[in-house]
């Protein structure tokens, strides 16, 4: 470990300690140790964080330590389901995985499917008015805790489009599985998100496809790539294939 | 009592800490407890378990305010007396600095200061990676080691 990636592990160092016999950690403070700015500079932020924790922890109310400490146990000692072959659950988990796993081959296999479901999304997606969007004023960058507050969670972009301008958001569902939707000014356009293996969108991180959907006269294309666990889904308004390619090709490449 | 982390408590101040009141925070913490009583999967493990109690607080904390920052993320070093400024600093003054953070620092540093969680824990609650997650609680930090500094004096 060098002693850049030493200062960027350090920086979220627990005050408390308790991290010190994590393997990153105990490296990052061997390095530490060598590097007498960056020794002085952990010792600097370890007082400061330190000093703010120990004020931070006042004694709670007897009653309301108590009231919280006898929820948190019943939520802690919920007895866990014994694993029994007999179980028709496990069973069932059992059933479900192989299932799971002859799935998994078949869509490796047809992976030329492996966006379908994301342009029924795109199709339902433009069935909507202005009106079922939520107003909103900030980069898209930023939209990740509005949609955590609408109950949407793992909502992010690609890397170079975190500041496009979002105008309106919404979430809604499809197959009974929710869609973050955000309006974006410029350029004008819809960009979804959704889980990717619930829809069967199987495709490598930094790959993007493009797909062409829609009658002749209303020809519009969706920009498709994965982001960790998630789908995200371009469609440009007023636009085809060739401009969303040229839109793809423009932004620049994750780090 | 002591066979057990009590980690409802920094569940508890970290409530507190983004709502500034104590009955909301009392509340929205034996709400979502109770919630997660209901809905606990048989087998789930531990650390995730509390991580996700600590994330359901958070939503419900943000439900009702806009606290997300398009502010750049402030970048340095601290200065070395910096803690001393806080050991001059009241309580509640700090507890008000660090309401007053914006979204997603607020969360990592006070997450990070409230010792509920592992520094991982955290970062994946937060949706961030290691990196991005060390440079959002460095923002924060330096942001109330900012708001520490006295004010200058206004002219008469």
């Amino acid at each position: 470990m060098n002693a850049r990636a030493a200062r960027q592990l350090l920086r979220a160092y627990r005050p408390s300690g308790e991290d010190d016999d994590e393997r990153d950690v105990a490296a990052a403070l061997k390095v530490a140790a060598k590097t007498p700015e960056l020794e002085s500079s952990f010792r600097n932020q370890l007082a400061f964080d330190r000093a703010i924790a120990a004020k931070l922890e006042t004694a709670l109310p007897d009653d309301l330590a108590t009231s919280l400490e006898e929820v948190a146990r019943r939520l802690e000692k919920k007895p866990g389901r014994k694993f029994s072959l007999r179980d028709p659950a496990i069973l069932a988990v059992g059933l479900a995985f192989v299932m799971l796993v002859g799935l998994i081959g078949w869509m490796v296999m047809g992976s030329v499917a492996s966006v379908q479901q994301a342009v029924e999304i795109a199709q339902a997606g433009d069935k909507a008015g202005p009106d079922q969007f939520k107003e909103v004023d900030m980069p898209a960058g930023a939209l990740t805790d509005w949609f955590v507050v609408q109950e949407f969670e793992g909502f992010s972009v690609p890397h170079g489009l975190e500041s496009a301008p979002a105008i309106g958001a919404r979430v809604f569902k499809y197959d009974d599985l929710p869609v973050a939707v955000a309006a974006i000014g410029k350029p004008k356009s819809l960009w979804y998100a959704f889980d990717a293996n619930s829809f069967g969108v199987s495709i490598h991180p930094g790959e993007w496809k493009i797909v062409d959907y829609g009658q002749l006269s209303a020809r519009r294309a969706v920009a498709v790539t994965r982001l960790g666990d998630m789908a995200f889904m371009i469609v440009l308004r007023g636009g085809g294939r060739a401009e969303l390619q040229k839109y793809i090709d423009s932004l620049p490449h994750a780090p | 009592m002591a066979d057990r982390d009590a980690w409802e408590q920094p569940l508890y101040r970290f409530a507190y800490l983004l709502l500034r009141d104590r009955e909301a925070a009392r509340k929205t913490v034996v709400e979502a407890l109770e919630t997660g009583v209901q809905k606990r999967p048989p087998s789930i493990d531990p650390e995730q378990l509390i991580m996700l109690q600590f994330r359901e607080v958070r939503r419900k904390a943000l439900k009702n305010q806009t606290a997300t920052s398009t502010a750049r993320i402030a970048k340095g070093e601290l200065p070395a007396e910096a803690a001393q400024a806080v050991s001059n600093a009241e309580t509640e003054q700090l507890e008000t600095i660090l309401h007053a953070l914006p979204e997603p620092g607020r969360s990592a540093y006070a997450l990070l200061l409230l010792d509920g969680l592992e520094s991982e824990w955290i970062a994946k609650m937060l949706g961030m990676a290691p990196a991005e997650f060390g440079d959002v609680v460095q923002g924060a930090r330096l942001a109330v080691q900012q708001a520490l500094l006295p004010k200058p004096e206004t002219a008469q």
